[in-house]
């Protein structure tokens, strides 16, 4: 809502619209009981001026009675009777007259005249007292004609006086009326005015708010049907800025939320689908290869990747190599072939902290990894996802996937994605170790074909030596000494080799079911080589093998000697049997806590890919045909070593010799 | 000029000595109601059947006797004024003016008038 938009409230202006009848109702309370205040006043005034005039009436009424006083003493029929009636009757106007001076409402003016009228009283009352008098000692022919002329006169003057009070009045009286009725009048019409006024206003804005809620309802209700019949994208327009509109609002709000909602369903049921696949396929799988192409195919299809990879990390967890991939171009997947784990990349990263890393866009990816997002800017990449794959606390490698545009990862995306590299692991870890499995079955069988060639090979001669002596024994031509020592020395040494098969089976077993036992003791492992070197003189004529032994210093170590022994001659027979008529070095050295025998050929060298697979069981450093054994000399040497908490490793390179270290701690064992 | 036949008397204090007819008919009429010395002042009529009576309105109020009736008529409902008051005797007419100070009234020429009243000079319209 912008600020130039003005808001509508409908409660705003219906409250507004109640406040205005109450005051309404207030104003035309307040005129009319002013308007009734005067009026009341006014009539209470107006009655006031007619008892007045009545009054006034009545005085005059009753002074022509007190005027028949003086006719009959005309007539002289005049009486002191009638001289009390008389005075009756002027006390009486007297009475009236004060009473009407009194009454409220009465102007001054006419006061004043009333006033004049009780003076005209009291002469006419005189007049009429000395007249009296005159009558009753009058003589006999005497004439009071001017007497009574006089008191006529005053009794005239007092009934002028009242009339013209009595006119007064009535004038007032009737301009009160008349300012009564104006009084009314105007408020009544301003009234009428404003109350027909108000009442188009009311009516107005009634309307207005009326057609404002019936056009805002109806809008509402066609959102509704709509929303009903599943468009949830549909919006109800706002109409107005108003109590309507805020609901309108919070309406569309509401179907965008529960749009938003369906479509989070519906991509959870992609996603339970996409993973369903996924696990279905991977079930398939028997081979790491095939897994991975599953799981790249998939798991592309899935997040809707453009490109995807897959890594594996080596056995000794050092670098990672690119086992498959899809969407990448050769150039890039030529570069990547391998990754060292030192080199700070996202995936790298993301194995180190077994966490998935996200980048929604190349500005996120560029400002983490500023220099690997210039060096490879041929990746292009946009949004990406590096997903590291482990088995329990085992890393296998990692899954990466790219996206050429920009993507947001809300939660349930990583969520998603963090749940298909599990799958992924689960898979890869299981093919992997169906592998390892028919490997070691493979390498069983050729152990097994191996050592019962191996173990038969000296029996042949054993048995042809054995035959030949018989045959001397009973040969005519007598016991050729010699010869019988030279078959003895020879079976000697295939039943030599024969023990030392023997015992390597016996060591494996032993490994195998954990019952290689130390004997430790604190032996001078300079003498202990020397010692060999001379033990394996002959062997090593035999082979034509020139040793050197170099020992910067005398080294003295807890260890067992015995099988310490078995790893020099396991390393020597092994530099023997790949490295005949070569020289061969040994070296010993120590630090603070370890010591190092290295013993250094100068044979084929060794792939830096099988620096690992060497040390295992039944593993041989190359197929060549011509070297015999059983591959279990470097496996046991490599046992014995760990079981005196040392580490074994080679350093080689093809074509170059190897150098085989083996690293022990001078005290560990007690 | 002497209205003919008509003597204008009033009561002997009064300091007035001549009085126009229009000034006389607003006495008559009750236009003017006191004397110049504040007097309150009371007109004195004739008999509407007396000769001087007819000279007075015909001279004086320059009116028909009707319409002067209508005039007190109407009065009497306008202003609560009456007409004054009639006096049939000459001599009773003199003994009241001189009774009451700021009278005044009319008189035949030829009535002998006492030393008790103040004849008053009509002169011009």
């Amino acid at each position: 809502m912008t600020s130039e938009q003005k808001n509508y409230s409908i409660t705003g202006r219906l409250t507004l619209v109640m406040l205005l009848i109450a005051f309404f109702f207030v104003a035309i309370a307040v005129v009319q009981f002013t308007a009734n205040r005067g009026y009341v006043s006014g009539l209470t005034k107006i009655n006031t001026i007619n008892l007045a005039i009545n009054l006034c009436s009545q005085s005059l009424e009753a002074l022509n009675d007190s005027g028949n006083v003086l006719t009959e003493m005309e007539e002289k029929k005049f009486t002191g009777k009638k001289l009390d009636y008389f005075e009756e009757n002027q006390k009486v106007i007297r009475d009236s007259l004060i009473r009407t001076i009194g009454l409220p409402g009465i102007s001054e003016g006419t006061k004043d005249i009333i006033r004049e009228s009780l003076h005209s009283l009291t002469r006419f009352e005189g007049s009429v007292a000395l007249l009296y008098q005159q009558y009753q000692t009058r003589e006999k022919d005497q004439s009071l004609e001017t007497e009574i002329l006089i008191a006529r006169q005053f009794s005239n003057d007092a009934r002028e006086y009242l009339r013209k009070a009595q006119i007064d009045l009535r004038e007032d009286s009737d301009k009160l009326a008349r300012q009564l009725y104006s009084d009314r009048f105007l408020p009544s019409m301003i009234v009428i005015a404003l109350s027909m006024l108000f009442f188009v206003f009311v009516i107005t804005i009634g309307f207005r708010v009326t057609t404002r809620i019936r056009l805002s309802v109806r809008n509402l209700a066609g959102a509704t049907d709509r929303v009903t019949l599943g468009d949830y994208h549909f919006q109800a327009p706002i109409l107005n800025h108003d109590e309507f509109g805020v609901l309108t609002s919070r309406f569309n709000t509401m179907t965008t939320s529960i749009q938003q909602g369906k479509d989070e369903l519906t991509k959870n049921i992609e996603r339970v689908h996409s993973l369903q696949t996924l696990a279905e396929r991977l079930a398939e799988a028997l081979r790491p290869n095939e897994a991975m192409e599953i799981a790249i195919e998939e798991g592309m299809k899935a997040l809707k990747a453009t490109s995807g990879s897959f890594l594996t990390l080596n056995s000794d967890g050092s670098f990672l190599e690119l086992a498959a991939s899809q969407g990448l171009d050769v150039e890039i997947l030529r570069k990547w072939q391998v990754i060292p784990m030192s080199l700070d990349v996202p995936i790298t990263e993301s194995i180190r902290r077994n966490q998935a890393i996200f980048f929604e866009n190349h500005e996120q990816f560029q400002k983490s990894y500023p220099t690997f997002f210039r060096d490879f800017s041929e990746l292009r990449l946009e949004a990406s996802a590096m997903l590291p794959l482990s088995v329990g606390k085992k890393d296998l490698g990692a899954i990466a996937f790219s996206f050429d545009t920009p993507r947001e990862f809300g939660q349930e995306d990583k969520d998603f994605a963090v749940a298909v590299a599990r799958q992924v692991a689960q898979a890869l870890f299981r093919t992997q170790l169906y592998e390892k499995s028919q490997q070691a079955i493979q390498a069983r069988d050729e152990f097994l074909s191996i050592a019962s060639h191996e173990l038969k090979t000296p029996l042949t001669p054993l048995k042809l030596q054995l035959q030949m002596l018989s045959r001397n024994l009973n040969s005519d031509k007598g016991l050729d000494k010699a010869k019988i020592e030279k078959t003895l020395k020879d079976s000697d040494l295939h039943f030599n080799r024969l023990s030392k098969l023997i015992l390597n089976l016996l060591d494996i077993s032993r490994i195998s079911s954990g019952k290689l036992i130390l004997s430790p003791e604190l032996v001078s492992v300079n003498g202990l080589i020397r010692d060999l070197i001379v033990q394996l003189h002959d062997q090593l004529e035999l082979n034509k093998v020139q040793v050197t032994f170099k020992e910067n210093e005398e080294v003295q170590a807890v260890i067992d000697p015995v099988r310490f022994e078995q790893v020099v001659v396991n390393l020597i027979s092994n530099a023997l049997k790949y490295a005949p008529e070569k020289p061969l070095r040994i070296e010993l050295t120590k630090n603070q806590l370890n010591f190092q025998v290295k013993v250094i050929d100068a044979g084929p060298g060794i792939e830096r890919k099988d620096f690992g697979r060497i040390f295992q069981k039944f593993e041989r450093i190359s197929s060549v045909d011509n070297v015999g054994g059983l591959g279990l000399g470097l496996y046991i040497t490599k046992q014995i070593v760990e079981s005196h908490k040392g580490n074994i490793w080679v350093e080689s390179e093809l074509g170059k010799g190897a150098t085989f270290i083996c690293e022990l701690p001078l005290r560990t064992i007690s | 000029m002497l209205a003919k036949g008509i003597v204008f008397i009033a009561h002997p204090d009064c300091q007035v000595t001549k009085l126009s007819r229009s000034q006389i008919r607003d006495m008559y009429f009750k236009k003017t109601r006191a004397w110049p010395d504040h007097t309150a002042m009371r007109f004195f009529d004739r008999p509407e059947t007396s000769q001087v009576r007819q000279m007075f309105i015909k001279d004086i109020l320059n009116r028909s006797s009707r319409q002067v009736d209508r005039y007190w008529i109407e009065q009497k409902f306008k202003s609560g004024d009456s007409a004054p008051s009639s006096v049939d005797n000459d001599r009773i007419l003199q003994d009241l003016i001189s009774r009451f100070p700021g009278s005044i009234s009319y008189l035949p020429d030829d009535v002998p008038l006492t030393k008790n009243v103040k004849t008053i000079e009509v002169t011009g319209p």
